[in-house]
């Protein structure tokens, strides 16, 4: 074969490669609008500066607490790594993922995810690990995340899952074919409007109350991680009503606590402390906080953050200040946004 | 000639990438409030039913059912069809992560139910039996023991910790005990979304 030969195939061969790679980004879910929550794992790595707190976990998080309040009460950096019922071992993962890029003071991780197992659901796992830059991190985590049905190969190469889409493309498909827009502020999904937490069910009586091995195995990875990296792992449970959360795992995660000398905060139990009112900081009936309850939360946590644990207040960072009064600035305009669509009669989330 | 084909062979990958076999896949978007589980219970409900030769829509009459107001209540069954004729009750609404469905909780004095999304229609998930004022459909109700229960409803049960249940007609009758061998708590169970 000629040396031109060889060359023009190379030059087919490239070409048909770029066509592939640019149907795949037309193809693959935006997630910009109605629900962003896709979107949320790739946002992390826009980021300008390093985080002093890290959170990992389920929308228990990502909705209940406010970077942004914990920066200007307290000058603290931190960031949320949350997803759409992020499972405990893709905690870890992105645990590991974060810890390429900064090495925090305290990761903070919600507890809620104990309760999983197993894989639960393909549309979960698409939503946390998608947005994952590759690297042996998410090589596992999508090992250990996928069900029966899913392929390796579907992840590696989303068009092989999203082929199909095609017959839905939207106007977004096209807008944010090579760009994304923000759906967060520092990993916080905001919201303004309030509905009461009113006929909270009675907890359903449950068989076995215990968790799970494998859920124990990860957060053991969890705790051996962050001894070998120094950073201090928290353990949290989000004050949200809903689901349930049993006496029964509560005293689990506590004796771990204990055993391990680890820090546990069950906000749950100390909501009167940073006066969270279900009828008011909550916008669907005590299953997440809305604004003003993430920001309580967020002014509570972060006092202990700064007193007890010594996350310092970098407010007199110029660099700091620059990118976090950028965030704070967006965060402004977004609540605005909201409470003028909430006036207005509209849905606080909705097509711009 | 050999580079038209290689030119077209090129093509037809790219065409196939495009067509090629595979699941397809649902967008989930909050208009459509469907679920990937739903739409899978959806599927299953449907060969549930056309095996035990009733109408797609409806479970079949095989299973356990609990009796309220004069109505048989069974998992997977339409609650919107019941609901009017069960009297009064609160109503709260769970939505899951990311708009991933919505399930509904239905107290009642003496019981609850729950649902989950199929499609458009909300099908029963679990019926709760709460109080000893009900009781199930051969009598046992929460004053009784594990001894009574397995005497009314026989050996041929599974246990899991402190659940024992029997499976009939595609659905589950779970008994939930406290310690003590006590009746904490009975349920009528789907087993749709397990599947």
């Amino acid at each position: 074969m000629s040396g031109k030969s060889l060359f023009r195939i190379i030059i087919s061969a490239g070409v048909v490669l770029a066509g592939l790679w640019l149907l795949q980004r037309l193809l693959v879910p935006k997630y910009m609008h109605g629900i962003v929550e896709g979107a949320m794992t790739a946002e992390f790595y826009q980021e300008k500066m390093d985080h002093d707190v890290v959170f990992v976990g389920d929308c228990e998080l990502y909705e209940n607490i406010s970077p942004v309040t914990m920066w200007e009460q307290y000058g603290i950096s931190s960031y949320i790594r949350g997803s759409a019922q992020q499972l405990i071992w893709q905690s870890y993962y992105l645990m590991e993922d974060t810890l390429r890029y900064e090495t925090p003071k305290v990761f903070v991780f919600n507890v809620l995810s104990l309760k999983y197992n197993e894989p639960q659901k393909e549309t979960y796992n698409r939503m946390t690990l998608d947005g994952m830059r590759w690297s042996a991190s998410k090589a596992e985590a999508v090992r250990v995340s996928m069900l029966p049905e899913e392929q390796f190969a579907d992840y590696v190469f989303p068009i092989l899952r999203y082929h199909s889409r095609w017959q839905e493309l939207e106007k977004d498909d096209l807008t944010y074919l090579f760009r994304r827009d923000k759906v967060t502020h520092s990993g916080y999904y905001m919201r303004v409007d309030v509905r009461p937490a009113e006929n909270i069910p009675d907890p359903r009586p449950l068989g076995d109350y215990a968790f799970g091995e494998n859920a124990w195995f990860y957060l053991e990875k969890m705790r051996l991680l962050c001894e070998e990296h120094g950073v201090r792992l928290i353990l949290v449970k989000a004050p949200s009503l809903m689901p349930h959360w049993y006496a029964e795992w509560d005293e689990q995660v506590a004796a771990y606590a204990q055993e391990h000398g680890l820090p546990y905060y069950n906000f749950l139990e100390t909501a009167e402390e940073y006066g969270l009112d279900y009828m008011t900081d909550t916008y669907d009936a005590g299953l997440h906080l809305n604004l003003s309850g993430a920001e309580k939360l967020g002014s509570y946590f972060g006092r202990i953050l700064s007193e007890d644990y010594g996350v310092p207040d970098r407010r007199q960072e110029a660099a700091a200040a620059a990118v976090w009064e950028e965030k704070c600035a967006a965060y402004e305009a977004e609540r605005q946004a909201q409470e003028a669509r909430l006036a207005a009669g509209l849905p606080v989330k909705g097509e711009p | 000639m050999k580079k038209k084909l290689a030119m077209l062979g090129m093509a037809g990958l790219l065409a196939l990438s495009i067509g090629a076999c595979g699941e397809e896949v649902k967008t989930i978007s909050k208009e459509e409030g469907s679920t990937a589980a739903a739409t899978a219970a959806a599927q299953t409900q449907t060969q549930t039913a056309a095996a035990a030769g009733t109408a797609a829509e409806e479970p079949a009459a095989e299973g356990y059912y609990f009796e309220a107001s004069g109505i048989r209540l069974y998992p997977d069954m339409d609650v919107d069809t019941v609901l009017a004729s069960l009297g009064e009750c609160t109503h709260y609404e769970e939505e899951s992560c990311a708009a991933q469905g919505m399930a509904h909780f239905y107290t009642f004095a003496d019981y609850e139910i729950n649902t989950y999304p199929d499609g458009n229609i909300n099908r029963i998930y679990y019926i709760l039996l709460k109080t000893d004022n009900v009781a199930t459909a051969e009598g046992v109700d929460l004053s009784m023991d594990k001894e009574k229960v397995i005497s009314v409803y026989g050996e041929d049960y599974t246990e899991d910790g402190r659940k024992l249940y029997y499976e009939k007609g595609g659905m589950r009758l779970s008994f939930i005990f406290n310690a003590d061998d006590t009746l904490a708590s009975i349920e009528y169970d789907s087993i749709v979304l397990e599947n």
